[in-house]
């Protein structure tokens, strides 16, 4: 019988690839025993949904040898005497397959098509290693709950628990195993999906591709955060239990006690918050539950889901994001998305507020949520996760290359790799035919996500074979089958719980579909028109696209509007675009479509061994990228400090640490809890060494799992708008402009809302003092003369953790604070409510005491915040202009999320104004017409 | 005397908050238990990861009061507790990280019991009132040592609204908790 536990983990993988069925059944069920699977790949885009039907799933190591058969075959065609490969040959299929199936393809896409088999079958091979290294790792599934319980007892009953038992329980390793792999699958195919969906809608013009790009990245965010959220609310309980005060119960020696502790916290937290969740159920949910636990599950995990949708779609993204770059977009997208997940979803969720309080709060008070978030965003610890070994790595390795190719097969390993299978593919690795195919190349297949589904809708009545769609659910649960297995789960529940889940698949047919359509290859032979705006239109037979052809209009900024019923699809661009492409000059106009960093002048820095050269971004190709890669070049920016040094690759080569692309290293200071970016050539090897003696963990910022460090400025190293900071204030600094550097410190502060007046900021602290300073005269003076509103003695009761504090009408009030700080409380409208100002901090909260509890406090944004600081030092027109502006914020937050207020004053007369996003599209508002002033 | 015993059983059932309960045997870990559970409570498996929680009827709050069972893992009682004040801080400290994360505080907390009934021959308790933007609740942890060798852990909440109504019944429901002895029992020694 399956147990909860299975179906609980089946269920968190089902939802992990919600919407990201990246396999069609037709590559999937028709990869038979025996077949060639190119064959079978080929075949596939000339049959239709209905005539495909799951049979087998291909297993590990036929998938091994096929792969190796079909290397043998390329090499008999594609090869010279010489034995390298000539691509302009022609390559047949030539094995038992019938007439209506048999293609010809030449030898470079024959070739595209092997790299990533044997990509496949190395990770396939390496990931058969990795189940040797850890054998029996039973942290990874609570499915292994009574086996759980029969590896603690490894350590004998009434023996204090040894120091590797205590090393092993402190690393945690499996739990990062079995994260990070549905992570980083989930956030290369579906989240990813799902977020460009959410992303395109509000942003057009933005080059599509980019943005895929960069929030196939960063949804890892969002699925780390989701996990960590759902996964442990509902599942981690037991899992906790026994891994924690079982680990080493009544193993542990009164010396270690702390490690008791630490597991008996980690239980009573767990319990404590689901059991919030079991206390919200009602009968309703509990009944249905005992009914079919599956279905509940699926039913949670939809909920969760369509919260991220209703989350995403609210409109905050389009808001914050207005005047962004692509990148910046991207990563914006990625820290909404990972916020909600983790902090929102995660919180509330497991808390028990309940999807239904939640899609209320987003519908009613989306652009606030979203500002909170956004906030939140910039603010709160990153999501931090334990040192992972050498296996991790590697799995983490293999399941983020796996998910990029996942388009093309899918393979269950629910049998091992046999050993002469591994030695004969070792054996053909070290041959030439291997060597020739496996030259960097780019992959195509997650490049080209970019579609509405409307237009591939269109497009499949037309010439374009949208092969990769079909099947989607059933091609779904055999990925999950295959994940299952490293997960420890049940396969064959993974695969019919998803088989019949039927949830998501609209977002993941899209993008396949595209990503389809990119790989159709063949000449263009577009006609060309003008539309009313002047802009010139591009019609192409879809089929007619390849994928390099489609990569490069989109990476000239083309945008592809529509496919028409005749499937031609069509792009649109501006006449200046077409002149680019027409004169080739299109290719690589976005960094991040090549993933090298830009400096501001569109150059890159490139350093190859000794030589340091400078290059125009556009002026560089994927090709020229990787081919500098492989040949170990590093890309950096010119306003990197080390932009022009040369780095001595060997400098700490005897400590073994890895030193970053740009020179870098990243220490975590255990003793004082920071983390340093350091230049890796002023670190001796001895002070390295010191440090890997006290355990500090070192790593490089190219590690995504280390926290990158925070600057002084408040936001995490490599945000864009951290760099600019960063590189005004060093030209400043070197020019011997302190103070000017310390007015845009400030202001990049007051930008990220991380006003922390005892910091340090560049030396800024001292004018961040005055001007808290003249905040709170102005707010003095302004609380003495205002009618109807009034200043109130504030008490501060430190055991309560209250604000206590009376009202004008003698109304005794208390705010929840969490320390002891410099509050102004004033209370208005007879006490009903009350503005909360923290004065160092000018943070600014709003308590509303008619409303229920929950809901009664309202943090300011940062805009909002400004603008109330500078409305509660002002009477306008004899009005208290906090009132009106407080009315105001809240009417706009309501009604209309992407404006923004300010304070002017013209001609002696003092006005609220809207700004809507001025550097994008320049207009002010004044509020009624002056009127409410 | 049977008649005696069954006389005195039924005035405390129905003098009590349990008087129409019923009795549920269920398997947690490697022990048997029996409790009463209170008319209308759920008893669920394995929701949320409670191997068994009983859940009270709904309320207007929206928070039903809950005892959830889980095996803690643990073994010995003596050296789970065996530090006094040092175990309670503990306890304190780990539940004010919790609340904290989740942007709550403290009320008050419950001192250290040490209890036992028929059937526990020892318990462990420790509990607590917060409060989270949510409402305010009170939390009680207890730990009881099963056929003298495994601990198992219990959990309740309940919402301030109902603290007078539902924690009677949570105690009483929470004492006939028994621990049936099991085969392994007899024949595994205790760890102690």
């Amino acid at each position: 019988m399956k147990t909860l536990n299975q179906t609980i983990l089946s269920i968190l993988c089902l939802q992990l690839f919600i919407g990201n069925i990246p396999v069609s059944q037709a590559q999937m069920g028709l990869i038979k025993t025996g077949t060639r699977v190119s064959e079978q790949l080929d075949s596939e885009s000339s049959r239709t949904a209905s005539e495909l039907k799951i049979d087998t799933a291909i297993e590990a190591e036929q998938y091994v040898r096929e792969t190796m058969n079909q290397n043998e075959l390329f090499s008999q065609q594609c090869s010279n005497k010489d034995g390298e490969i000539d691509e302009t040959r022609a390559f047949t299929l030539s094995t038992h397959i019938s007439d209506e199936d048999m293609q010809i393809k030449n030898c470079a896409q024959e070739r595209d098509k092997l790299y990533h088999m044997n990509k496949l079958s190395d990770e396939l091979i390496a990931e058969y290693n990795i189940d040797v290294e850890t054998p029996n790792c039973s942290q990874c599934s609570i499915v292994h709950h009574e086996s759980l319980k029969e590896d603690s007892d490894a350590t004998p009953p009434g023996e204090a628990c040894s120091l590797a038992d205590q090393m092993k329980f402190k690393k945690e390793p499996c739990n990062n195993y079995c994260l990070w792999k549905p992570a980083i699958a989930a956030a290369t195919t579906g989240m990813g999906t799902l977020l460009v969906n959410a992303f395109t809608k509000g942003n057009d013009g933005c080059p599509k591709t980019s943005i895929v790009g960069q929030v196939s990245s960063c949804a890892m965010n969002m699925v780390k955060g989701l996990l960590k959220g759902i996964w442990e609310s509902i599942t981690g309980l037991a899992k906790l239990v026994w891994e924690g005060l079982k680990w080493c119960g009544d193993k542990v020696a009164k010396g270690a006690k702390w490690l008791f502790w630490d597991a008996w916290h980690k239980t009573e937290d767990k319990t404590a918050t689901n059991i919030h969740a079991v206390s919200q159920a009602d009968q309703k949910e509990v009944k249905d539950y005992e009914k079919d636990k599956e279905g509940w599950l699926k039913h949670k995990f939809n909920q969760v889901l369509d919260f991220i949708k209703e989350l995403t779609y609210v409109g905050l993204f389009e808001r914050e994001s207005k005047c962004m770059n692509c990148a910046q977009k991207g990563q914006l997208m990625c820290e909404i998305g990972g916020r909600v997940a983790s902090d929102v979803v995660g919180f509330t969720f497991t808390m028990g507020v309940g999807y239904g309080a939640l899609k209320t709060a987003v519908t009613k008070l989306g652009p606030k949520l979203a500002e909170v978030i956004a906030a939140a965003s910039k603010t709160l610890p990153k999501i931090k996760l334990a040192g992972k070994s050498t296996a991790i790595t590697k799995a983490m390795n293999v399941v983020e290359t796996k998910a990029k190719w996942i388009g093309k097969a899918v393979v269950t390993t629910t049998k091992p790799i046999s050993k002469t299978v591994i030695k004969s593919w070792n054996a053909f690795k070290s041959g030439k035919v291997y060597a020739a195919i496996m030259k960097p190349k780019y992959s195509k297949v997650i490049d080209g996500i970019k579609l509405t589904g409307e237009a591939v809708s269109k497009s499949i009545p037309g010439k374009v074979v949208i092969s990769t769609a079909r099947g989607a659910k059933d091609a779904f649960g055999k990925y999950l089958a295959f994940d299952n297995r490293i997960m420890g789960a049940g396969a064959v529940t993974g695969a019919n719980l998803l088989s019949s889940a039927g949830i998501g698949m609209s977002e993941f047919q899209i993008a396949r579909m595209y990503a389809k359509l990119t790989e159709v290859a063949g000449a263009s032979k577009a006609g060309i028109t003008f539309d009313k705006k002047g802009n010139q239109v591009m019609r192409v037979p879809a089929s007619s696209l390849s994928s390099e052809q489609m990569a490069q209009f989109n990476r000239a900024g083309v945008s592809l509007t529509e496919v028409s019923s005749d499937g031609e699809t069509i792009l649109r661009m501006s006449k200046k675009t077409f002149r680019d492409l027409k004169d080739g000059k299109f290719a690589t106009r976005y960094s991040e479509e090549l993933g090298v960093p830009i400096s501001k002048d569109g150059t890159v820095v490139i350093k190859q061994g000794s030589q340091v050269t400078e290059k125009a971004v556009k002026t560089l190709t994927l090709e020229e990228v990787s081919k500098l890669r492989d040949q170990g070049a590093v890309f950096t920016t010119k306003e990197h400090p080390q932009a022009f040094k040369v780095l001595d690759p060997n400098h700490l080569q005897s400590t073994g640490i890895k030193v970053g692309e740009e020179g870098e290293i990243v220490v975590k200071n255990l003793e004082t809890g920071t983390i340093q970016l350091l230049d890796a050539s002023k670190v001796k090897p001895e002070e390295v060494k010191e440090w890997q003696k006290k355990g500090f963990p070192i790593t490089n910022k190219m590690d995504s799992e280390w926290e990158r460090p925070v600057s002084k400025l408040g936001v995490p190293e490599g945000d864009a708008i951290n760099h600019t900071a960063a590189a005004k204030l060093q030209e400043l600094r070197n020019s011997g402009k302190g103070e000017e550097a310390s007015k845009i410190a400030m202001n990049d502060v007051e930008e990220l809302h991380v006003i922390k007046p005892s910091e340090d900021i560049f030396g800024a602290s001292q004018a961040a003092k005055d001007k808290l300073e003249s905040l709170k005269k102005i707010q003095s003076k302004h609380l003495e003369g205002i009618e109807g509103s009034k200043a109130v003695e504030t008490k501060y009761n430190p055991e309560k953790g209250l604000l206590e504090f009376e009202t004008p009408d003698g109304v005794a009030q208390s705010i929840s604070m969490k320390k002891s700080g410099n509050y102004v409380v004033e209370s208005y409208q007879n006490g009903k409510m009350a503005i909360v100002k923290d004065i160092e901090s000018g943070k600014i909260e709003i308590h509303d005491f008619t409303k229920p509890r929950s809901s009664k406090v309202t943090t300011l944004s940062k805009d909002d915040s400004i603008l109330m600081n500078e409305a509660m030092g002002k009477t306008i027109n004899g009005k208290p202009a906090n009132i009106a502006a407080l009315d105001e914020v809240k009417t706009n937050l309501e009604l209309n999320h992407e404006n923004k207020f300010r304070i002017i004053e013209e001609n002696g007369e003092k006005k609220i104004q809207l700004e809507s996003a001025p550097e994008c599209s320049p207009k002010t508002i004044e509020i009624g017409s002056g009127k409410a002033l | 005397m049977k008649k005696f015993v069954l006389w005195t059983a039924t005035i405390i059932l129905t003098s009590s908050a349990l008087a129409h309960a019923s009795v549920k045997n269920f398997t947690v870990g490697d022990d048997q238990f029996t409790i009463n559970v209170p008319n209308g409570w759920q008893t669920p498996k394995d929701f949320y990861g409670f191997p068994v929680s009983l859940i009270g009827p709904d309320n207007k709050e929206g928070h039903r009061t809950v005892i959830g069972i889980t095996p803690s893992g643990a073994a010995d009682t003596d050296k789970v507790f065996d530090q006094g004040d040092k175990d309670i801080k503990s306890y304190m400290s780990g539940r004010e990280a919790w609340l904290e994360k989740f942007e709550g505080k403290s009320i008050s907390y419950d001192s250290y019991q040490k209890t036992k009934w028929t059937g526990i021959e020892e318990a462990h308790t420790l509990g607590y009132h917060y409060e989270l933007p949510t409402g305010k609740f009170y939390e009680r942890s207890i730990f009881v040592l099963c056929n003298g060798r495994r601990l198992y852990h219990l959990k309740s909440i309940t919402h301030s609204e109902y603290e007078k109504t539902d924690n009677k019944i949570v105690d009483e429901t929470i004492k006939t908790l028994k621990c049936e002895k099991t085969v392994a029992s007899a024949t595994k020694p205790a760890t102690k």
